[in-house]
């Protein structure tokens, strides 16, 4: 068994490998590329919340001129701070991705990466579901209510069903995926 | 940032360049199959190595850090690769069927291709039992292993067990020839 073991070592370990090494300058370089990188995507993902909000502004204005402030209008504000909200924690979970270090085991390291995404996706429905449902509620609350009924109420019932399907729908994927992360991080060491 | 920076971070990355160049070089070719995205790789492990290295004062060897941040960079590039779907589902070293590493004999003629079943066996494997194995074939110990992954003796050593049946089946066509 020692002999295979010094066979597949020295078979992997002489095998035929143009090692690359990169200078100080290069390394200096690509940190500042990287750096740069991060800098203009927080940029981009600030300019999209901020049209997010100026959209949600517009259309309340235009909805205000034209009939007051309505639950409806209610509604679009709603769903404008809630939008908001979840490009914050969009950014806040993307911006800072655990550095990669050699202080602690791979184990552990690989754990907390586990963990982390784990529980951005269990709690989903609070940081990425939840804000946009007063919204919705307002919304189609104020429409239905507008409806005398008959078959303009059953269509608005039938978009809120299929709404409130989908956002069912996502957070049944990230519970699904959530649940494959804690039986990886359980598994993890045995 | 704690520990050294500066000159004395490059002067730690000259260093462990200097020395374990080679070992980043196999330990790429452990994780990824396609030539152009190791290489890419590779150079993923020597920058996140080198901005790693501003932290470093001596919590272990400098060649237990090098592995850790190694495999570290490299297991996120297989579980981004997964969760892509670029690669399919990865397997534990039990899962593996010792009879699916059985090449005919006469594909086993050659040191390249008992190389070639030795890195589908390894890219089968998910990223810590992948860790044990290429720690095993770069000649570290079972305490060197479990210190650099973290996994208790025991679980090391059960691993290494399984490993050496593998290996002995991979390298059992090529000498009965």
């Amino acid at each position: 068994m020692t002999d295979r073991h010094s066979t597949a070592v020295t078979l992997w370990k002489e095998q035929d490998m143009t090692p690359q090494t990169l200078s100080a300058e290069v390394l200096a370089s690509r940190h500042q590329t990287f750096i740069r990188t991060v800098t203009i995507r927080n940029r981009l993902e600030f300019i999209a919340g901020a049209m997010v909000i100026a959209g949600t502004l517009a259309a309340t204005i235009t909805s205000m001129a034209a009939g007051g402030f309505t639950m409806a209008v209610a509604g679009l504000i709603a769903l404008g701070v809630g939008a908001g909200f979840v490009c914050l924690q969009l950014w806040l979970r993307a911006r800072a991705p655990a550095p990669v270090d050699g202080a602690s085991p791979s184990i552990q390291h690989y754990r907390r990466d586990l963990e982390q995404q784990r529980d951005a996706l269990a709690s989903v429905w609070l940081w990425y579901l939840l804000p946009f449902i007063p919204g919705f509620v307002l919304i189609y609350a104020d429409v239905a209510l507008d409806m005398a009924g008959g078959w303009q109420l059953a269509v608005v019932l039938a978009l809120a069903t299929a709404t409130a399907g989908f956002l069912f729908w996502v957070w049944r994927l990230n519970q699904r995926a959530a649940r494959e992360l804690d039986a990886e991080i359980a598994d993890l060491g045995n | 940032m704690s520990g050294p920076s500066g000159p004395s971070r490059d002067a730690l990355y000259a260093e462990v360049a200097r020395e374990q160049r080679r070992m980043i070089a196999r330990m790429a070719a452990g994780y990824e199959a396609d030539l152009a995205l190791r290489e890419d790789l590779e150079q993923e492990i020597h920058l996140q190595l080198w901005r790693s290295l501003a932290d470093y004062a001596g919590q272990c060897s400098l060649a237990t850090w090098t592995y850790r941040v190694t495999h570290n960079v490299c297991a996120r590039h297989v579980d981004k690769a997964v969760r892509s779907k670029r690669l399919g589902p990865l397997s534990n070293l039990d899962d593996l069927a010792v009879a699916d590493q059985a090449a005919g004999p006469e594909q086993a003629t050659h040191e390249a291709l008992t190389l070639q079943r030795l890195y589908r066996l390894i890219h089968q494997l998910r990223p810590l039992d992948r860790q044990v194995a290429l720690l095993y074939l770069e000649d570290c110990d079972a305490a060197a292993i479990a210190e650099v992954t973290g996994l208790t003796p025991g679980a090391v050593a059960t691993r290494i067990h399984r490993l050496k049946a593998l290996l002995t089946n991979a390298f059992a066509e090529r000498e009965a020839l």
